[in-house]
């Protein structure tokens, strides 16, 4: 059954229509990302869900039931702000224990569970410090505890790892991960960074202007990406201009065979999939960016300019020349509309 | 020159310190002093004899003394009991939601502070002996809480503003019903504003003397009221010994109320006392 699920979703904040329509389904234990620019909705959404804000239209349903008239308290949706919100009057415990507090779980047995959890987030050690006497990693551990504490049926990150230095960082995607595969608990996350949202979730929720533009397993938003903005969310790409007839796809750089209907196209092909050849050919080499493990190059062929990700082996010196292997397999076509000019 | 620069800086802000700790304490002293002179004459520097009839006066129970502070330290505490608890939810409003008249009402509760208190107590007294609050205790209170109101709203409100309601947001989605985030998580947020404001009210009521005067018509006695003929009579002595009293049992009211209002909500910054 699905744990969440959303349909034709309208939000408003003074007046001005933040999200347009959203439908979204999530399955019990299923980790998602809301992937997407600042101002594009996301937050609202989760917010929405939890129910600290009310939709114009649209029905959200929590584990099949209507949550449009249910409270906060009672939706078993629990946030991490992206500030963290700790009570600063309470200490690492307190705040830990605070959900089963408000329960009413006795005390001796919401100790042992806050106990348990703060283990869990490696901040055994800490029950006694002052909220605003630690650092923001271990904030970020303290909160994500209390969130976990509180048994939510939907845990909702928002934009997680944001305030934190790298190193921090990946501790706390390892261990988000950890704890989810361990509690198998319904994980919504918010974040504007596509590399935390590949490497975390089963399946991503492109998000633009207040609307879900894709939605599918990391694999398939990457590789597939069903617009040419999806695409560029994940990086540098290229476009090929070309035409099909008759199943083949003809441009600068080549044919291959396809099975779609004949008009002009662009064809979406990533970095990755271009592999260039030392041996001199068409394609002079503008710029090279050295990353350690891998090479990022810019290479143009008459107005045609490709970016290029190569292995740290391969020897290029700029202003040479090259040759290019294009991967047609890997490419995803868009269809150019058809303007009539009158 | 850096050196020197850098004892100017320590310099400066002690002397400060030591001038207004001795502005302070000296008045408090000469009271002090002035409350067991008995003979006093110029020119000397202390007091030639010393009488301890102000204690009498004070703790003997003939004058009333005592009766009279302890119901006045009463209205005082319901006063600023009062106006704690209509200042919050107003500055809730005021602070989170937008309402047709809200810089007008953000106005008229400044009213009090801005208008002349005579004008200000010649319409009360009208009105409350319309309402048949005059002469009664009822009305001082509701007298004193008007003039604590303007105070108290801007203090409550500040920190509301400053807080903002994202803690309320947390607890709402960590499973707390509205009242548990606002005993657990509002209220304890909200101490500091809470104590400074109730101590302002407080101590507005307790030193109010013509109000309580007008609207009490004579009834209702409270201990600034008590103190003024001592003052004007010029028995320096027992006036001395009122002031003392009265500074006394005020410090020992904000004391009582930051330490139990402390406890009771785990609040750990200091605010008045250690």
């Amino acid at each position: 059954m699905q744990e969440l699920l959303i349909q034709d979703l309208h939000v408003s904040l003074s007046g001005k229509e933040i999200l347009k329509g959203i439908h979204l389904d999530i399955r019990k234990g299923e980790f998602i990302s809301l992937l997407g620019p600042s101002g594009c909705g996301k937050t609202t959404l989760i917010k929405t869900i939890a129910g600290l804000l009310q939709p114009d239209q649209g029905e959200i349903f929590i584990r099949g039931q209507n949550a449009h008239l249910l409270a906060p308290e009672k939706r078993g949706t629990v946030i991490v702000f992206q500030d963290l919100r700790l009570f600063p009057n309470l200490n690492v415990i307190e705040n830990v224990e605070f959900g089963m507090r408000m329960k009413g779980v006795s005390k001796s047995l919401r100790q042992q569970k806050a106990l348990i959890l703060l283990e869990k987030v490696e901040m055994s050690g800490f029950e006694k410090r002052r909220v605003n006497a630690l650092s923001g990693g271990q904030k970020q551990r303290v909160a994500l505890a209390r969130a976990i504490a509180a048994e939510p049926s939907i845990l909702l990150l928002d934009e997680p790892f944001t305030s934190l230095d790298v190193n921090t960082k990946e501790k706390m995607i390892e261990l988000v991960l950890h704890l989810h595969q361990d509690l198998n608990m319904t994980t919504v996350m918010v974040t504007h960074d596509q590399r935390d949202a590949l490497l975390m979730s089963a399946r991503i929720a492109v998000m633009s202007d207040g609307q879900i533009l894709q939605y599918d397993t990391s694999k398939k938003v990457y590789e597939a990406p069903t617009s040419p903005y999806i695409a560029d969310y994940f990086g540098k790409t290229n476009y090929l201009e070309g035409m099909i007839t008759e199943g083949t796809f003809r441009s600068m750089l080549g044919e291959s065979l396809v099975s779609l209907p004949d008009g002009p196209y662009r064809m979406m092909i990533r970095p990755n999939h271009l592999r260039i050849l030392t041996k001199p050919g068409d394609f002079q080499i503008l710029s090279i960016s050295f990353l350690g493990d891998r090479v990022n190059a810019l290479l143009r062929y008459r107005d045609q300019d490709l970016w290029v990700t190569a292995g740290p082996e391969v020897e290029l010196t700029v202003g040479e020349r090259a040759s290019l292997e294009v991967d047609f397999s890997k490419g995803v076509f868009y269809k150019k509309e058809i303007k009539n000019a009158i | 020159m850096e050196a020197i620069n850098n004892i100017e800086l320590k310099v400066l802000p002690k002397t400060i310190l030591y001038i207004t700790l001795f502005s302070v304490l000296l008045p408090l002293g000469v009271l002090l002093i002035w409350s067991f002179a008995g003979s006093w004459p110029w020119p000397n520097l202390l007091p030639k004899t010393f009488s301890y009839r102000v204690l009498a006066e004070l703790f003997g129970g003939y004058s009333g003394a005592l009766q009279v502070l302890f119901s006045s330290v009463l209205i005082s505490m319901v006063v600023a009991f009062a106006s704690i608890l209509i200042s919050i939810p107003a500055a809730r409003a005021i602070a989170f939601y937008d309402f047709l008249g809200k810089d007008f009402l953000q106005f008229i509760t400044l009213l009090p502070v801005i208008v002349p208190v005579t004008a200000f107590a010649m319409g009360t007294q009208i009105l409350f002996i319309r309402l048949n609050l005059s002469d009664t205790v009822i009305g001082v209170v509701i007298v004193h809480i008007i003039l604590c109101l303007p105070y108290t709203m801007k203090i409550l409100t500040e920190v509301t503003e400053a807080t903002g309601n994202k803690m309320e947001r947390q607890a709402r989605v960590l499973g707390a019903t509205p009242y548990q985030t606002f005993r657990y998580v509002t209220l304890p947020l909200l101490m500091p504003g809470i104590i400074a404001a109730g101590s302002m009210a407080y101590i507005i009521s307790f030193s109010q003397y013509f109000l309580t005067f007008l609207v009490g018509g004579g009834n209702i006695i409270t201990f600034s009221m008590f103190m003024f003929p001592y003052i004007q009579s010029g028995d320096r002595t027992i006036a001395s010994g009122y002031s003392i009293l009265f500074i006394a049992t005020s410090l020992l009211v904000f004391i009582l109320f930051e330490t139990l209002m402390k406890r009771y909500y785990h609040v750990e910054e200091v605010y008045f006392f250690n």
